[in-house]
């Protein structure tokens, strides 16, 4: 659109509600640093998972029965009898996997190249409730099927909330709706489910807001780049093209050749052929499983996985080096990523049952998670020599 | 980060792999479906659907199953209601109570053969024959489970002692099902008038229950591939556009 063409004359529409500006100042006129690589669409690519999920789970939310028995029958049902109901639904079921997918890459993003530094302290916090609030969401949707293993698990949260200290046992109570699982917690698990699924959204607003008021962070982790680096956000339309593809396309697959890929088969009418030994969640919640294992006791599980949270969130303060961008801190980016691969060891492992090996190396992929963020954030931020940061961005994108 | 990605995915292929080799290993059977693009033999659903009619029918329900459904198995309307015409089923009370038995509808859900769990379990004195549905739900390797369940059979061997109304089976976690040798030779006749035998029976009918699980495989196949398809050219067109775009 011509500029001077959209800018001319705000008609009676805009005059009262400014949508165009919006549009203008947050996409066409936005200017972002020039270096930004693909993994700085994942932003968008959160929206688009959260509106597939929002409109397949308004779908779903039609048939589904919130009862002990019409919890998992009715979506099993809606697959089959209703045209395209399995699409719906798996686009739901996959949904939350290409969501979660596109969270953990932008959070290790985060972490890499240090983009809660600069001011964006508080941008950084809300990112990490909003990805609490994505965990609460897909445990409550896991939890929500129905099902023998999905109960269990139910009964297990319980007690973990239960040993919260002052009011957990009131409010495991509230959440269960008694002493156990019943007829009353299924009707709870939907209404939590949508009601912070719906919340969520809220949560990304504000994350939204909150990043783009400070500084825009870069994987070179300059500060304020130079006016002469900066583009408009309009010239990334190609990168977030092929960022969409890519999604769009990964999604296809599972949803065509490998539906409700990392989900327990419990999550659907459980078969007692299908029962596995002991409740395994959704994979995305595989790594806190495994944390809240390591606790040993259900006390214990609570304390680590929330603290394993809040220091994530407290990474701001934990680092405290000059240099912000894993690009130019080689032993720094080295930890990050052996943190990577301790997640996905720990995932792994809180899938096995308690036998053998397993339990030591859930431990021990436990123990690193804190080591990370209590010892080698602040140590290597002291220790490490730095390579310089250039001035100017050094290799353009756009 | 790219470094980060990759190792990330090695580290999840490695493990991946392990977990693979430690599943473990069951009758191999060739079932077309199982593969990346396969699909269901309509020839297999038709006689795996003549095998559950006449030899499992009669203790295993299939309620998540409706008699319309069987179009998908390539059977006619005419097909559907002939079979249901013989099919009796209880449509509500008599005014005295008692129940009032009438031909099935097509719109109707697969005749239970017990009223409740508590008639089935007192007529094999504890076990219950589980609605048949979802039985190959969430494995793999279901429909192998079923075929080597019921060529599984065996004579007890001498060490194992027989609890009373069980069978030996190698296939059966535990090796004792309360299930007798379902399988009846001879039990169903194809449209050419021969009679498979029971290997022929115990593949069809496990590739039937594949199919009760998962009735939308087939479609789910076609349609997704016809939408990575068309993403594959959406995004080659757009990539042209984009290069085209940035050269002027
Ligand atoms: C005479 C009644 C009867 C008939 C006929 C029968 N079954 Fe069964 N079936 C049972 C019972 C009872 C059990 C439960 C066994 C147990 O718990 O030990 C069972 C269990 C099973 C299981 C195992 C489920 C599990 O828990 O893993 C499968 C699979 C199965 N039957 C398939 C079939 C198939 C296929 C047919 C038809 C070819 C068939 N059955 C015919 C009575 C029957």
């Amino acid at each position: 659109m011509d500029k001077s063409e959209s800018e001319a004359a705000p008609g009676w529409l805009e005059t009262r509600l400014p949508l165009c500006a919006v549009w203008r100042t947050q996409w066409r006129d936005h200017l972002v640093p020039a270096n930004l690589t693909l993994v700085w669409s994942f932003g968008v690519l959160v929206a688009v998972a959260l509106g597939v999920l929002t409109l397949s789970g308004i779908w779903l939310g039609f048939a589904y029965v919130p009862t002990t028995q019409g919890a998992a029958l009715s979506i099993e049902r809606y697959t089959r009898a209703v045209n395209f109901g399995w699409l719906i639904r798996d686009l739901h079921r996959d949904g939350a996997t290409m969501l979660f997918g596109v969270v953990f890459i932008e959070l290790f993003r985060g972490i890499y190249y240090g983009s809660y530094r600069n001011r964006r302290e508080l941008a950084w916090i809300i990112e990490v409730v909003r990805f609490f609030a994505f965990l609460a969401v897909g445990f409550f949707g896991f939890a929500m099927t129905g099902g023998a293993v999905a109960d269990a698990a139910v009964t297990i949260m319980a007690a973990h909330i239960a040993a919260i200290p002052l009011f957990g046992s009131a409010l495991a109570h509230w959440f269960l709706g008694g002493f156990m699982v019943g007829s009353a917690t299924a009707p709870r698990l939907a209404m939590a489910h949508e009601t912070i699924g719906f919340l969520v959204l809220l949560i990304a607003l504000l994350g939204f807001m909150a990043s783009r008021a400070a500084p825009p962070a870069n994987p070179d982790g300059i500060a304020v780049p130079d006016p002469r680096d900066m583009v408009p956000q309009s010239a990334y339309a190609g990168k977030l093209f092929t960022a969409f593809m890519i999604f769009a396309l990964i999604f296809a697959v599972i949803v065509a050749f490998a539906p409700g890929l990392g989900q327990p088969a419990g999550m659907s009418l459980t078969s007692p052929m299908a029962m596995p030994v002991q409740p395994v969640p959704p994979w995305y919640l595989l790594g806190f499983h495994g944390l809240a294992r390591a606790g040993q006791s259900a006390g214990g599980g609570t304390l680590l996985t929330v603290a394993a949270l809040v220091l994530l969130g407290a990474l701001p303060w934990l680092d405290q080096g000059i240099v912000a961008s894993g690009r130019y801190r080689p032993l720094y980016a080295g930890f990050v990523i052996v943190l990577a691969i301790d997640w996905v060891v720990l995932s792994v492992a809180a899938a096995q049952p308690a036998t053998g090996i397993w339990p030591a190396v859930i431990d021990i992929a436990t123990i690193y998670v804190f080591v990370h963020f209590i010892v080698i954030t602040p140590l290597v931020t002291m220790l490490e020599r730095a390579h310089p940061v250039p001035a100017r961005i050094a290799r353009r994108t756009a | 980060m790219r470094r980060l990605l990759f190792a990330a995915a090695v580290a999840l292929t490695a493990l991946g792999l392990g977990q693979s080799a430690r599943a473990e290993t069951r009758t191999p059977q060739s079932f077309r479906f199982q593969s990346l693009f396969g699909t269901y033999n309509k020839a297999s659903l038709q006689v795996g659907f003549a095998v559950y009619q006449a030899d499992c029918a009669s203790c295993h329900g299939l309620s998540l199953v409706h008699y319309r459904d069987l179009a998908h198995l390539g059977l006619s309307p005419q097909d559907i209601a002939a079979i249901v015409s013989h099919i009796k089923v209880q449509k509500g009370v008599d005014p005295a109570g008692k129940p009032v038995l009438a031909p099935a509808m097509a719109r109707d859900a697969f005749k239970s053969p017990f009223p409740d769990e508590a008639a089935a379990e007192k007529k094999f004195h504890g076990a219950i024959p589980p609605d048949l549905s979802l039985i190959e739900r969430g494995h793999r390797d279901g429909a192998d489970f079923v075929f080597s369940l019921l060529m599984g059979y065996r004579a007890a061997p001498p060490n194992v002692t027989m609890p009373p109304h069980h069978f030996y089976n190698i296939a059966y976690p535990g090796g004792l099902i309360a299930m007798a040798p379902p399988l009846k030779p001879g039990s169903v006749t194809l449209a050419d008038g021969k009679k498979p035998d029971v290997q022929a029976m115990a593949h069809d009918v496990a590739e039937f229950l594949a199919w009760t699980a998962d009735p939308t495989l087939d479609q789910r196949k076609a349609v997704g591939l016809r939408i990575i398809i068309f993403l594959l050219i959406l995004g080659a067109l757009g990539g042209f556009a984009i290069r085209a775009g940035r050269r002027t």
